[in-house]
C-alpha cells in the first residue's frame, strides 16, 4: 500500500514538464500547468502498516439511511509527510519562487496493491475543501447612495474598519493569525484609550461595561454555536489555571497579541509561525466577534449622537 | 476642467448596472465588469483652479531620456479624493463584500472643457503601476533532486524559510507592514537570543558582531547609495533625534516593531501602521528585508559546512 498526499501550489517556478524523483525512499512528483508553471506536487510514501488505513464505512438503516464512515490512517506516517510538505514549501521558496501551498485543498490517496487492501481499505481517497461562507452581495445605486451620504460621519471609523477587511480577507484564506492580529487593533483603536502595554490595556478592557457585555455575548454564542472553539478557549485559560470568564478571556485575548507580536525560534516554547494559523482559530474567533460587537456599537453611537443633533422639524 | 481618479476593485458584489451618483461637487461612478460584479470605480471632481493642473514636458535632447515631464496637480483636492476612495473602501467592505482596492493600479484623467485648457494641460492621461519585477524562475530536475537531498539538513530553518518567504510574498504585493513583520521575525530568532522586551532586544542586537556587520554592510551598499531610502531612514531616525549608524538603526528597528503591533488611534502619536499607508513603510521593511535575507543565508552556509566537515571526517575514518 503507498499514501499520498497531493497539494496545488502558487509559484513562478518554470518546470520542463512533469518531474518525478525517487528520494530516500519516497516519491515526488511536481506538476507543471499549462503556462509550464510549477502548479502541484506529490509526495507518495510505502505504508508500513497497511491496517492502520483500513477504514470502515457502514449503512445505517433508519427513516433516512445514512453512511458511516470511520477514516483510520497511520498518524504518525500523514504528520512526516505533512511535514516534508512544510519543508519544501520553505525550501523551494528560499531556492526558486514558489509563493505558497495550498493546504486547504489537500488530497490524500491510498494506492493499494493486494486483495486484501483492496478489500478491507473501503476509503481510497479523500480532499477536504474546508470553505468559509462568502456569498456574493448585492448592492443597488439607492444603498451606494446611502454610504456616500453617510460616510462624512463616519470618519473616525474608517481606519478600524480598513483592518476589519484586512481582517476578512486573511480568514478568507485562512490565515488565522494575520486575521487576529487585525481583528486586535481595532479593540485595541476603539477601546484601548490610547494604551499599548497590556497590562494597562486589560485594565481599559475590563473597566468598560460595554466591552465587557461583548465578551461575554461572544463566549455564550461560541458555547452554543462553536463549541469547539469554545473547548480551545476553554483549554487553553485552564493551562494558566483559569476558568472561563470575561476577565480571564480579555488577559487571554491581550497576552495572544503580545505573543504574536514576538518569535524566538525555541523549540520548547513553540510559537506562532506562517505553519500554525490553525491553532489560533478560535481566539482569532473571539476576536472577531468582539470586533464586530464594537463596530456596529460605535457606529450605534454615531447615529445616536447624529439623531440627538438633527432639529427637530 | 476636471480631474477623474479610478481605480480597479477586488468585490463579490453585484450591481445592477454602472451607477452615477453625485455628492456635492463630485460624481461616483460605481463600474460593474462582464458578471455584473463592482469592479472600478472612478470619483470625478471639478477642478476651480486649472492652472494647478498646467504640467510641462521640456524636450531634453541628447540624453537618455527625450523630455522632462512635469506633473503638477492640487495636492489637497488630490488627497481628498484619494481620502474619498480610503472611505469607500472600508465601508464598502464593511456592507457589501468588497475585498480591496487596487491602490497599485490608479488611472488619473483631465477632463479639458476648453481650449486654454487643452493647451496647457499637456498630459491629460496617466495610468500608475506599481509592481516589482517579477519573473518566472527556471528549475530542472537536477535542481529539484539536489534540493530534495539538502531537504532533511536544512529542516531547522524550515520556520525561518517559512517567514522569508511570506515576507517576500508581502513585499512584492507592497503590502510592506505584514513583510516588515515577516522580516524582523527572523531577526529576533536569531539574534535576540530569547529576549522579548525592546530594551533587552536591542541589547542583543547591538551585541551581535554579526548583526552589526549586516547592517553596517545594508547602509553603504544600499541605503547610502539609494536617495529615497536614504532620505526616508534619515527622517525617521531624526524623528527619534538620531542619525544614522549601525547602533540607532537597530534600535529603530525593534521600536518600529513595538509601534507597529498597536493601533491606538490617536492622532497625536507618530505615524501609525494601517492597511492605508504602507508605503510609509516600504523603507523600514526593505531594511528588513537586507538583513534577513543574508542572516538565514548565513545560517545554511553554517549547516552545510557543518555537513561538509562531518563528511570528511567520515571519509578520512
Amino acid at each position: 500500500m503507498k499514501f499520498s498526499m497531493e497539494c496545488d501550489v502558487v509559484s513562478n517556478t518554470r518546470l520542463e514538464g512533469d518531474i518525478p524523483i525517487l528520494s530516500n525512499g519516497r516519491s515526488y512528483i511536481f506538476y507543471s500547468n499549462t503556462e509550464g508553471l510549477l502548479s502541484k506536487i506529490k509526495i507518495l510514501v510505502e505504508v508500513p502498516d497497511p491496517s492502520k488505513f483500513y477504514s470502515i464505512i457502514t449503512e445505517e438503516q433508519a427513516a433516512e439511511p445514512t453512511l458511516n464512515i470511520q477514516a483510520n490512517q497511520d498518524v504518525q506516517l500523514y504528520q512526516s509527510v505533512f511535514q516534508e510538505f512544510q519543508e519544501l514549501e520553505s525550501l523551494l521558496a528560499f531556492e526558486f519562487d514558489l509563493r505558497e501551498v495550498n493546504w486547504k485543498a489537500a488530497r490524500y490517496d491510498l494506492v493499494l496493491e493486494t486483495e486484501e487492501e483492496r478489500d478491507k481499505a473501503e476509503l481510497y481517497g479523500l480532499q477536504e475543501i474546508p470553505t468559509m461562507t462568502n456569498p456574493t452581495q448585492k448592492a443597488t445605486g439607492p444603498q451606494l447612495q446611502k454610504i456616500l451620504d453617510h460616510k462624512k460621519h463616519l470618519d473616525l471609523l474608517i481606519v478600524p474598519l480598513s483592518f476589519y477587511r484586512e481582517a476578512i480577507n486573511e480568514l478568507l484564506q485562512f490565515k488565522h493569525i494575520n486575521a487576529f492580529i487585525n481583528f486586535y487593533f481595532i479593540l485595541e483603536g476603539l477601546f484601548g484609550n490610547y494604551e499599548t502595554k497590556n497590562r494597562a490595556i486589560q485594565r481599559e478592557f475590563k473597566t468598560n461595561v460595554h466591552f465587557k457585555a461583548f465578551v461575554q455575548d461572544v463566549l455564550d454564542g461560541m458555547k452554543l454555536h462553536r463549541p469547539s472553539y469554545y473547548s480551545k478557549i476553554e483549554a487553553a485559560l485552564k493551562q494558566k489555571g483559569k476558568i472561563v470568564d470575561v476577565q480571564s478571556t480579555i488577559d487571554f485575548l491581550v497576552n495572544t497579541r503580545g505573543e504574536l507580536s514576538h518569535f524566538q525560534n525555541n523549540p520548547n516554547r513553540p510559537k506562532a509561525s506562517p505553519f500554525r494559523h490553525s491553532e489560533y482559530d478560535a481566539v482569532t474567533f473571539l476576536a472577531r466577534g468582539i470586533a464586530t460587537y464594537g463596530l456596529y456599537y460605535c457606529i450605534g453611537q454615531i447615529n445616536q449622537a447624529l439623531t440627538n443633533t438633527t432639529p427637530t422639524e | 476642467m476636471k480631474l477623474k481618479i479610478s481605480y480597479d476593485v477586488k468585490s463579490k458584489t453585484i450591481l445592477p448596472k454602472d451607477t452615477d451618483i453625485r455628492i456635492g461637487d463630485r460624481n461616483f461612478t460605481f463600474h460593474v465588469n462582464d458578471q455584473g460584479v463592482l469592479s472600478k470605480i472612478a470619483i470625478t471632481t471639478d477642478i476651480k483652479d486649472p492652472t494647478k493642473f498646467y504640467s510641462k514636458i521640456t524636450p531634453t535632447p541628447g540624453q537618455l531620456s527625450k523630455a522632462h515631464f512635469e506633473l503638477k496637480n492640487d495636492k489637497e483636492l488630490y488627497e481628498s479624493i484619494i481620502k474619498d476612495f480610503q472611505d469607500l473602501e472600508s465601508l464598502l467592505s464593511f456592507a457589501y463584500n468588497v475585498k480591496e482596492f487596487d491602490w497599485n493600479t490608479r488611472t488619473y484623467n483631465l477632463i479639458c472643457e476648453t481650449e486654454e485648457e487643452k493647451t496647457n494641460a499637456k498630459i491629460v492621461t496617466m495610468d500608475y503601476r506599481w509592481e516589482f519585477p517579477d519573473e518566472p524562475v527556471s528549475i530542472t530536475e537536477e535542481q529539484l533532486r539536489d534540493t530534495l537531498n539538502r531537504k532533511d539538513r536544512l529542516s531547522k530553518l524550515s520556520v525561518l524559510f517559512s517567514f522569508l518567504r511570506e515576507g517576500n510574498n508581502e513585499y512584492k504585493a507592497l503590502k510592506f507592514i505584514s513583510a516588515f513583520y515577516k522580516f524582523y521575525f527572523i531577526i529576533e530568532a536569531i539574534y535576540g537570543n530569547q529576549k522579548t522586551k525592546n530594551r533587552d532586544v536591542v541589547r542583543e542586537f547591538r551585541d551581535s558582531d554579526e548583526l552589526r556587520g549586516l547592517v553596517e554592510n545594508l547602509i553603504n551598499e544600499h541605503i547610502l547609495v539609494s536617495e529615497k531610502h536614504l532620505k526616508k531612514i534619515t527622517a525617521m531616525l531624526k524623528n527619534r533625534n538620531k542619525v544614522l549608524g549601525v547602533d540607532s538603526l537597530l534600535e529603530l528597528i525593534v521600536k518600529t516593531r513595538g509601534e507597529m503591533f498597536h493601533f491606538t488611534g490617536n492622532p497625536n502619536r507618530p505615524v501609525q501602521a494601517t492597511p492605508f499607508n504602507n508605503n510609509e513603510f516600504h523603507t523600514i521593511s526593505f531594511v528588513l528585508m537586507g538583513l534577513a535575507l543574508p542572516a538565514v543565508l548565513r545560517r545554511v552556509v553554517d549547516i552545510n559546512k557543518a555537513a561538509s566537515s562531518a563528511t570528511s571526517k567520515k571519509e578520512s575514518k
